[in-house]
């Protein structure tokens, strides 16, 4: 593929008195620097976000400037930052645009994430809650596996140790097994701390074709190697159908991760680091297979070998993931490119992966909506 | 006095008298052209897209997981905590999330267990699917 990422920005996770369109100018000022461009030279500017309304895009563009270009809303649920990337992806490689500014921004109220695509006889009657979907997903996986409830805290323990280091997480603070499963219960077997908390912030990527990006003289680019977004397919299951099929059993993840290996030309066994959608314990693991990280079924054992700790063989979301980081929906898979992209420049500082040459970042949204994308050091 | 369910169309019209927790059977339908089932039955195949269908009455089925809401969200006219069960209904090859009534602790529901479809009141007065052990 001929599209570089040539510069990233961030506001960091958390919560801030400011409105969306100041988080997102903040995050869109630092990569269009680092890519060494100004707004004027945005071709197109693609915002991903969920929660905000009409003209939503054009009114957090405005903040950058009032270039008369083309800008452009997309709205995939968690998986809103990759929808973005995939746009911006075909931009460039249309040849219809140079330089193109993807900005994923949230300011998303706290607690259950409302509005999710439900029947309201699903609200009423109690089942259009997202976490059940979750907490039986994890149930299915804890008996698959023989895993139990410690591995579940396991996760969470490890995510938090690498936000730990990660000065953009909302939590900085490493916790114990104890204290994750002690924490409040939400929807057995899920506690609150191995659930992510839906939060604010911004990210945002600049792409350029690589003709565009030699000849702006773009310092430290990362190559992207494929962008892949998959929706349901017979057998998938996920937020907000009230049934799936017995059998057929598959998963937008494992479609997206097979088209994005097929067009990087890369398997698991060649990737340094994994971001990958831990809305809760159990999706990490799952993601482990779906992502080809390990057979299905091995998905503890995997996370019990130690191989995804930071230092391990493929260390999975040493950013701290979102259970650290908190999930802004609409920026969180831009905020894992950064991640891959700070790490594949070598700059993540104590939480770098060494010689990291090759990163994935997977994000999963409601819609039965799941992306990949495969990034490398140019 | 017709009986006002949550949703109507989730049951079949002759089922719509039951007393709270009688039995009734939820309203899926078989796709003509897949042959793959549908719920809720929206007129159009969930898989493949295609119009035609066969009504498939579910009545009793098997639980696959279950977990419980223990607190209140948002737009929910049931109290917490209850139980939700995902049921496998075999014969049509589906998997069905609902409530399972009277229960509070998932453990009361582990995988395996057999349970039928039932109607419901709930607080606010109207009629619901749910599922219980039969007895």
């Amino acid at each position: 593929m001929n599209v570089l990422i040539a510069g990233v920005g961030l506001h960091p996770f958390g919560r801030f008195a400011l409105d969306v369109g100041e988080l997102g100018r903040v995050a869109a000022a630092e990569a269009l620097a680092d890519a060494g461009v100004t707004y004027q030279d945005v071709d197109l500017t693609v915002v991903a976000n969920v929660g905000e309304g009409m003209a939503k895009a054009q009114r957090i563009a405005e903040r950058l400037g009032a270039t008369g270009r083309p800008v452009l809303s997309v709205e995939s649920a968690c998986a809103s930052s990759a929808a973005a990337l995939l746009a911006g992806r075909y931009a460039i490689e249309s040849g219809r645009a140079g330089i193109v500014l993807c900005l994923g921004v949230e300011k998303a109220p706290r607690g259950f994430i409302a509005g999710a695509g439900f029947e309201p006889w699903q609200e009423a009657s109690g089942v259009g809650v997202t976490p059940i979907y979750f907490a039986l997903q994890a149930q299915e996986l804890l008996a698959a596996t023989g895993g139990t409830v410690q591995d579940l805290a396991a996760v969470s323990v490890k995510n938090h140790g690498n936000g730990a280091l990660n000065p953009n997480a909302m939590y900085r603070s490493p916790v114990t097994a104890e204290e994750v499963l002690q924490s409040k219960m939400v929807c057995p077997p899920l506690n609150l701390l191995m659930l992510c908390a839906p939060n604010e912030g911004a990210a945002a990527v600049v792409l350029m074709s690589t003709a565009q990006a030699r000849r702006r003289g773009v310092t430290q680019p990362v190559a992207v190697r494929a962008v892949a977004l998959s929706t349901r397919s017979p057998g998938d299951w996920f937020v907000p159908a009230p049934s799936r099929l017995s059998e057929v059993r598959s998963s937008p993840t494992r479609t997206a991760a097979a088209a994005a290996y097929r067009e990087a030309g890369l398997g698991p066994g060649d990737l340094d680091l994994v971001e990958c959608q831990d809305t809760d314990a159990a999706s990490e693991l799952i993601a482990y297979a779906d992502l080809g990280l390990c057979a299905a079924g091995d998905e503890v054992k995997l996370l019990r070998s130690g191989d995804t700790q930071r230092g391990g063989r493929i260390p999975v979301n040493p950013s701290g993931g979102l259970l650290s980081k908190g999930e802004p929906l609409g920026a969180s898979g831009l905020g894992q490119v950064h991640e891959l992209v700070v790490q594949l420049r070598g700059r993540a500082g104590p939480r770098q992966v060494p010689g990291a040459r090759i990163g994935l970042a997977h994000v999963m949204g409601a819609g039965h909506v799941s992306a990949v994308t495969i990034l490398a050091a140019a | 006095m017709t009986t006002e369910w949550v949703a109507a169309e989730l049951v079949p019209a002759e089922d719509r008298d039951a007393a709270p927790g009688a039995p009734v059977r939820l309203a899926a339908a078989r796709c003509s052209a897949c042959g793959r089932c549908s719920f809720p039955a929206t007129g159009t195949c969930t898989w493949c897209g295609a119009t035609g269908s066969e009504p498939v009455p579910l009545s009793s089925g098997t639980a696959m997981a279950a977990t419980a809401v223990l607190h209140r969200t948002p737009g929910a006219v049931v109290e917490v905590p209850y139980v939700i069960g995902l049921v496998r209904f075999a014969r049509a090859g589906l998997d069905v999330l609902g409530r399972v009534p009277g229960a509070t602790d998932p453990a009361a529901v582990p995988a395996g267990t057999p349970l039928r479809v039932v109607a419901e009141s709930l607080p606010d007065g109207r009629m619901h699917y749910a599922f219980a052990v039969p007895r």
